[in-house]
């Protein structure tokens, strides 16, 4: 198999069954859709949950998918409604248990010789990030950390780019408020 | 002079055609508001880099995703469930033996005594004193749970993210 076989192709072969196709695609976007879901939910033990259950959903409606150059979209559009299921029974838990939170960077975080200055910025910034409404965070998330223009954001979340580009401008505005006077501080 | 914030965060985000973009530049040469407004917005912009995450380990899915879809490698579920997409029929296929052993069973104890009393077969003691008779986890209406037990299949299915 070459190796620079697209997604398009190797998806069209996990289709008919074939492991050593599905194997890589799923080394080649694992990285990537980690740190989405890490993103999105908070918890590295979570997110990584949640990798696993997006490639198996990949692989069960590997038949559908229509190969049309947009892989990336389709797949993380897997991995956002995931992470939104989870996100709202997580809220459900919540509501019953009255747990706080969940905001737990394990692992992701610096370690303890690093910069404390960088780790601040790092807390900070992050717990603005949790605090967006989840569609802002979905949005920013695949177009700030992901690199997805706005047309392939709309693709994954079913919307249109400028559905986007508002959800974008206003999860900005909302951490220019959140994060306030602190880029200067910190 | 009309202002352009509305779309500073697409000229930021690299999302404004050519013409758009050289436009948007002018504006900014010539509006200190816009300036300082693009100029704060490229600040937070670049604050979230901070909140990238580090690359995890390469390959650390293979192994949990192949056995749930190919029914190779390891799984803490596997060794009772079966793996991958055998999951869903191994516990129908469980389900329905245990279905069809309650089947066997409940006749004596769910409303065939008279069959039962008629001597063709012995089982009164299963009516007399046969815990099968109370069991409230057949169900007030005597069903076999099956239902239930097909349910709690769906259940664990959706819970593997089906």
């Amino acid at each position: 198999m070459p190796r620079t076989m697209d997604d398009d192709a190797l998806m069209i072969r996990t289709a008919e069954g074939e492991e050593a196709a599905f194997r890589l695609l799923v080394q080649r976007w694992e990285r990537d859709v980690l740190s989405f879901l890490i993103h999105m939910l908070g918890s590295v033990e979570e997110a990584e949950d949640l990798v696993q259950d997006t490639f198996v959903q990949v692989f069960r409606k590997a038949g559908s998918y229509q190969a049309v150059g947009m892989f990336k979209s389709w797949l993380f559009r897997i991995a956002g409604n995931l992470a939104r299921s989870r996100l709202r029974r997580r809220k459900v838990l919540r509501w019953v248990r009255f747990d706080p939170v969940v905001h737990d960077t394990g692992g992701a975080g610096p370690g303890p010789h690093e910069d404390l200055e960088h780790s601040q910025r790092e807390d900070a910034v992050r717990a603005a990030l949790s605090r967006l409404p989840g569609r802002q965070r979905e949005a920013l998330a695949l177009h700030r950390f992901q690199g997805m223009r706005y047309k392939e954001v709309a693709e994954a979340m079913n919307t249109t780019v400028p559905g986007v580009e508002s959800l974008i401008q206003r999860a900005m505005a909302a951490l220019r408020e959140d994060l306030g006077g602190k880029g200067d501080q910190l | 002079m009309k202002h352009v914030t509305n779309r500073i965060q697409a000229y930021i985000s690299g999302e404004l055609d050519s013409d758009r973009m050289a436009a948007f530049e002018e504006h900014l040469n010539e509006c200190p508001s816009c300036r300082k407004e693009a100029d704060r917005a490229r600040e937070i912009w670049e604050m979230l880099e901070a909140a990238e995450t580090p690359s995890p380990a390469t390959g650390s899915v293979w192994s949990a995703v192949q056995a749930r879809t190919f029914g190779r490698g390891t799984s803490e579920r596997e060794w009772f469930f079966g793996a991958g997409n055998m999951t869903r029929a191994g516990l129908a296929t469980a389900a329905v033996a245990a279905g069809l052993m309650l089947g066997v069973l409940l006749p004596a104890g769910s409303g065939y005594r008279q069959e039962a009393d008629s001597g063709l077969t012995d089982s009164s003691w299963l009516v007399e004193s046969s815990w099968l008779s109370e069991s409230s986890w057949l169900g007030g209406d005597g069903s076999t749970g099956l239902d239930d037990i097909l349910l709690g299949a769906d259940l664990l299915d959706e819970g593997n993210g089906s």
